[in-house]
């Protein structure tokens, strides 16, 4: 299968778009529904072994769809006010995998804005994307989000990185 | 942020300012305070500092901080965990620059002196143009001034002086076996991964949370309302709804260590932590453990220790046992404290349970968690509110005057709202500040 640069390119940025945007239906939308889905931003370092190391984030779907209902019950304090946050998405290197999926990695550069904070938080690293094309899209199987200071001391991390 | 009020070196009188109702927000903010508590608290009571599980093999290391001085945790070749302050002997350049490692012996790249894992200096470089003027035994890293652990929980203290640890922690010894209990050989390892975090708050304010009941439905509101949405009849049960909630007491541990305990609660319930567990750890594992727990405790008090659950208390003055975790401060400023987060996994439970805390953490905890991102968020809110200064005073009453008893083994226990906790760690606050504790 050839694969559409342009319209991954596309997707990635739709997605990064609707997470800056706290579009949460329209972002959740974009993710698979499947037992394998998940969302990781491993801790300490990138190559952490999820049965015995811990991580910042390690969603299926199910806690995914949890954490998006917590972020509007409007008791998730670090998001009220919502941050402001927008994203560079750019390296975008694309391959096939063996099961059909689509492998994508891109290197990001996000900056989050709090009204209650002078200064601006910045998050940085790297995406690796499955994604599983369907009809004219596509829906992720994986986002795995590699912050630069994974081993870093850090602030609170509640917007959709 | 507002001007400090202190001369660096005045002298401070904490009976002004820690009273039994009440305390002044001075003592978060003040920089000559903050300086006082390094000297009284930080480089002179029992710190936490780690646990030996996290240096499991010979020439294993780990870097942390006591206060403000950076410190290296090693496991010398020959099988003794040593700390030492992290910092060459020679001209003070810091050793080791990597958060963990294994290794024979530390490296300093400025003049190329070494040394042994276990502490002695190993080659100076050209060491015979010291002449006489270097004597080796001299130079060998410095070890923190006392270290001592309980269960293979590491406390240092940088002062030669004082009581020995088992007395200062008192009843808070029990939290740390209820803590190590939930495994099958009584063994927890702290080696697989760590939260840090970063809080623009004072460090008593996490000391404060901690062990606070009162601010569980507000803080922790949108949690509450998934529970209550989206929670399966076992987590209900297990969450006890804001009724059984109040069965929960507040502790005094004494020497400044406070416990929200759980047991009453979950005693009422009666259901065992691996209820709690249906449908998130395959069966025949869980029934694995249970069985594993009856063997080695015996079947009365295996049941006992799944009923009772793990320990919930903060010892003083950095140290917070909780649940699945184990979390320890480090002060940076006044207005800034790294806290450090890490799952403990039980020894001898099967991988599917030891899997499911890393999941449970993940979930609550870390900055992404659904609990911990709002505790950070009120304690920075908590400290920016500070630069309000017309009235600096703190309520600390709530409680006072309500129905305490003394429970069979010697702690002070209040309703779980009441502020005890709050009351007790400051009035040790106090007496370590003023050095009537030592």
């Amino acid at each position: 299968m050839a694969l559409d640069f342009r319209k991954i390119e596309q997707f990635l940025f739709r997605e990064a778009r609707l997470a800056d945007e706290n579009a949460y239906d329209d972002w959740f939308a974009l993710w698979d529904d499947h037992e394998e889905t998940v969302y990781w931003v491993p801790c300490n370092h990138d190559d952490v072994d999820p049965e015995r190391e811990l991580s910042i984030i390690y969603d299926n779907i199910s806690r995914l769809n949890l954490r998006l209902k917590r972020v509007q019950t409007g008791m998730a304090w670090t998001q009220e006010p919502k941050s402001r946050v927008r994203r560079i998405i750019g390296n975008i290197e694309i391959s096939e995998l063996e099961n059909g999926l689509i492998e994508v990695g891109a290197n990001f550069q996000a900056t989050e804005v709090r009204v209650n904070v002078n200064t601006p938080f910045f998050w940085h690293g790297r995406y690796i994307y499955h994604l599983r094309p369907e009809g004219e899209g596509f829906k992720i199987r994986l986002k795995k989000v590699l912050l630069l200071n994974n081993d870093q001391e850090m602030t609170q991390l509640t917007f959709l990185v | 942020m507002v001007a400090n009020l202190s001369d660096r070196n005045s002298s401070i009188d904490y009976d002004e300012l820690v009273k039994e109702d009440r305390i002044h927000s001075r003592l978060y903010y003040d920089e000559a305070i903050f300086q006082q508590e390094l000297e009284q608290v930080w480089y002179r009571q029992w710190v936490f500092i780690g646990h030996d599980s996290e240096v499991p093999n010979r020439g294993d290391y780990r870097t942390g901080m006591i206060g403000r001085q950076p410190i290296i945790i090693c496991r010398g070749d020959d099988d003794k965990v040593r700390v030492f302050m992290n910092r060459c002997r020679h001209r003070g350049m810091t050793l080791c620059q990597l958060k963990k490692g294994n290794s024979g012996g530390f490296v300093c790249p400025y003049h190329g002196w070494t040394y042994k894992n276990t502490g002695e200096v190993n080659k100076i470089p050209l060491e015979e143009t010291y002449g006489t003027q270097l004597d080796r035994k001299s130079v060998n890293l410095i070890e923190v001034a006392r270290l001592d652990s309980y269960r293979g929980f590491l406390f240092a203290s940088l002062s030669a002086e004082g009581r020995p640890l088992m007395e200062n922690l008192g009843l808070a010894k029990d939290n740390i076996d209820r803590f190590c209990a939930m495994s099958p050989t009584g063994e927890i390892t702290l080696n697989h991964g760590v939260y840090r975090m970063k809080i623009r708050a004072n460090w008593k304010m996490w000391i404060e949370n901690s062990a606070d009941g009162y601010h569980v439905l507000s803080t922790h509101g949108s949690n509450m309302y998934l529970n209550a949405m989206f929670g399966d009849e076992k987590d209900k049960k297990k969450g006890g709804g804001a009724g059984l909630f109040n069965e929960l007491t507040a502790r005094d541990l004494g020497n400044g260590h406070a416990e929200l305990d759980m047991r009453p609660m979950r005693r009422k319930i009666g259901m065992m932590a691996t209820g709690e567990w249906d449908g998130k750890v395959d069966e025949q594992a869980v029934a694995d453990y249970k069985q594993s727990m009856v063997d080695f405790y015996g079947k009365e008090k295996a049941e006992q220790i799944l009923i009772d659950g793990p320990a919930h208390a903060i010892v003083f003055p950095n140290l917070f046992i909780i649940l699945q975790e184990l979390r320890w401060s480090v002060p940076v400023s006044p207005d800034e404290t790294y806290i450090y987060y890490a799952p403990a996994l039980l020894k001898g439970a099967p991988n599917e349970v030891n899997t499911m805390r890393l999941r449970e953490d993940e979930g609550a905890y870390g900055p992404a968690g659904f609990q911990l991102s709002d505790d950070i968020e009120v304690w920075q809110r908590n400290y920016s509110g500070l630069d309000a200064r017309m009235n600096e005073w703190i309520l600390m009453s709530r409680g006072m005057g309500n129905d305490r008893w003394v429970d069979d083994e010697g702690a002070t226990v209040e309703g779980h709202l009441s502020e005890l906790n709050q009351r007790t760690q400051w009035a040790h606050y106090k007496d370590v500040m003023t050095g009537k504790y030592s």
